[in-house]
């Protein structure tokens, strides 16, 4: 360090003695600066996460507020009239309501299945490694091969769930189910309730292996003692269900409903690929919603407030993740 | 735990083990199935869709590679841009 110091000092002014001590040049050393180091090694995650989050979302709230189309892209601010127009549409209101719909009761019946599923593929049986790939095959699908798969399944003529329903005579004339029931075809997709039903369906089949697989992971950290202990005092299956295995679940169950809500909530690939909305626009959701009005029907400012509206839940859903994630971080 | 209690917890065992297996894999057995399957014999509602009543055919793969890009679109997958 001196050596670098005096040289430096020599080709600044020969002859003339340095005061001493001498201050360290800028940036001289800037390597060894670690708080410096820290900020430029940060830079690229900053940069990526101000372009495609920061820039697109202060472009949402600012064509939420303006009248920008796809034909007029200069922003003329009006207000909150989009959010007006939005409220007024019966149609917004459909794709808002199925939104919390399709969000909350697909998330409730996760829950309970992918419990019953954990117990299930914690205890022993023959061919246990078959059914864990093939439950665990639809997290793993592209979403939309998926919903293409379940399109064809719930197809209106040659579904084969409908083969199996007329076969054992829920469908067809006569069927225990009612009049609806009587045609030679469920028509899964073409009755607005059977539809909403059909994206359920799909919502829950696509979600349950991610919620499986945390719920799994959070089985093993049961210490053993606890289950010997139970087993001793002679606690049976339910006992130690309810009284060991859910309490101390209950933090890995949150993880795994938040993780489905915001894949639920976000999603429109489902309904764009097996509905497209309909019949009659009784599966919009938000996000499709504001796809057709902006993109397709080339109102951007309309779509940008109607995208919005999911940015509240989207808001509380992560703040309590990074509560979560937190809590872990101190106590582990 | 009498031999019944264990009969029949291993009979719900499986046959909950079956509903799961059978509801996550429908769509692509589904899939996997008409990909060999005749158009004949699809769209006939009246045959029982799980076998082949005509014989498998080959028919829709080849017309992958004969009438589309195919190849083009699983480059594409592979390799994200498509200029590549």
């Amino acid at each position: 360090m001196s050596a670098a110091t005096s040289t430096g000092a020599g080709t600044l002014a020969p002859g003339v003695t340095p005061a001493s001590p001498e201050p360290e040049p800028a940036g001289r050393y800037w390597l060894d600066n670690e708080s410096f180091l820290a900020r430029v090694m940060l830079l690229p995650a900053v940069i990526y996460i101000l372009a495609l989050v920061g820039v697109p979302l202060v472009l949402a709230v600012l064509y939420s507020l303006s009248d920008v189309t796809v034909g007029d892209q200069s922003i003329d601010f009006v207000g909150l009239q989009n959010f007006r127009d939005a409220l007024a549409n019966t149609t917004f209101r459909t794709a808002l309501r199925n939104t919390f719909l399709f969000t909350i009761v697909s998330q409730i019946v996760v829950l309970v299945l992918a419990n019953i599923l954990a117990i299930v593929l914690t205890s022993d049986f023959h061919g246990k490694r078959l059914v864990r790939f093939l439950v665990l095959l639809p997290w793993t699908t592209p979403i939309a091969l998926g919903v293409l798969g379940w399109l064809w399944t719930l197809d209106n003529v040659y579904s084969p769930i409908d083969f199996i329903l007329r076969q054992v005579g829920l469908l067809g004339v006569g069927s225990p189910l009612g009049p609806d029931w009587f045609g030679t075809n469920a028509l899964w997709l073409a009755y607005p309730e059977r539809a909403q039903f059909s994206v359920l369906l799909v919502h829950i089949w696509r979600t349950l292996p991610l919620a499986t697989v945390i719920l799994l992971a959070g089985l093993t950290s049961i210490p053993q003692d606890l289950t010997d202990a139970a087993n001793v005092d002679g606690a049976g299956f339910f006992r130690q269900l309810f009284f060991i295995r859910i309490p101390l679940l209950l933090p890995i169950m949150a993880v795994a409903v938040l993780y489905g809500i915001v894949f639920t909530f976000t999603d429109m690939t489902v309904v764009y690929i097996l509905t497209r909305g309909g019949p009659t626009d009784s599966t919009q959701v938000l996000a499709s919603w504001a796809f057709y009005k902006g993109v397709d029907g080339g109102n951007l400012a309309q779509g940008a407030a109607i995208a919005l509206f999911l940015f509240p839940v989207l808001v509380g859903v992560a703040a309590l993740m990074l509560r979560l994630a937190r809590r872990a971080e101190t106590s582990g | 735990m009498t031999r019944w209690q264990y009969v029949a917890g291993r009979g719900v065992l499986y046959a909950t083990a079956l509903f799961f297996a059978l509801f996550a894999a429908l769509p692509f057995a589904w899939m996997i199935l008409t990909v060999f399957k005749q158009n004949t014999d699809l769209y006939n509602p009246n045959n029982i869709p799980f076998f082949f009543n005509a014989p498998p055919t080959l028919d829709n793969i080849t017309y992958l590679f004969d009438n589309t890009q195919y190849l083009t679109f699983v480059r594409n997958t592979l390799i994200v841009p498509s200029w590549w």
